[in-house]
């Protein structure tokens, strides 16, 4: 398996628990469009940005768009970037043998209304990550 | 009659008052409502076929790397049902994409398709 579904895969099995999934916060990838929502949900974009020192090794950011209800005030986005941070600041994921990633601490932006639907308010969790594969 | 029913009706009749230049269709709508983050897919709800007649309003081909044929398709709205990025569109034996949706009222929807 490559290196980019290495990290796709370690990063999405966090979302395939059932912790997260006992969390009810809608959850989707990116190009994917929302549809039957309540209008809260996040959405999930990792990208691969650098390489550490050998070929094995690949920083990178996971930023989740966490999209909440316009008018409730910014409470509901912290608790959730809250319980994102939970999940993943600081912790180390591993699927499988020999490949982690390894996650840093997080940021937390609002942005304002979203677009498309503003009907919804948008914030950016943004998390930095290093992968490592030993062989 | 209620206003809403006589445009609806009106609406039917110029689609067949055009004759050949409504052409016939089946829409593939589906939807979804989840990912499953363990196999990384979407999970699809089951597929609904729509069969309606379309009239093509503008044509352009674009020859570039992106190769892409687009037209521009009137509908009829009470027949289209729940266009999304799973929607297709079999016209003359092909299968289209619906693009971005152009205009949309109760009584006609203008959309672009792609193939």
């Amino acid at each position: 398996m490559g290196q980019y579904l290495n990290i796709e895969n370690n990063i999405f099995s966090v979302f395939n628990t059932d912790a997260w999934k006992a969390e009810s916060i809608k959850t989707l990838p990116n190009n994917l469009v929302n549809v039957n929502s309540d209008g809260e949900f996040i959405r999930v974009s990792i990208i691969p940005s650098g390489n550490l020192t050998n070929i094995n090794a690949k920083t990178g950011v996971l930023i989740i768009d966490i999209f909440t209800k316009v008018g409730i005030g910014p409470k509901r986005s912290i608790t959730i970037a809250d319980q994102l941070d939970s999940y993943l600041s600081g912790k180390t994921l591993s699927t499988t043998q020999g490949i982690s990633v390894q996650f840093m601490g997080s940021s937390l932006k609002p942005n304002g209304r979203d677009k498309d639907n503003p009907t919804l308010y948008w914030y950016t969790y943004t998390i930095p990550f290093n992968y490592f594969e030993v062989q | 009659m209620s206003y809403k029913n006589l445009i609806g009706r009106n609406v039917v009749k110029a689609f067949n008052l055009v004759g050949d230049l409504a052409d016939d269709v089946i829409i593939t709508n589906e939807n979804s409502t989840d990912f499953d983050f363990s196999e990384g897919e979407v999970t699809h709800s089951k597929q609904t076929k729509i069969t309606t007649q379309m009239i093509i309003t503008e044509v352009s081909t674009k020859a570039s790397e992106m190769k892409d044929d687009k037209k521009m398709a009137l509908l009829k709205t009470a027949e289209v049902g729940d266009i999304n990025d799973w929607s297709s569109l079999l016209y003359q034996g092909i299968s289209w994409k619906f693009g971005p949706l152009i205009h949309s009222d109760r009584f006609v929807t203008i959309v672009e398709i792609h193939k």
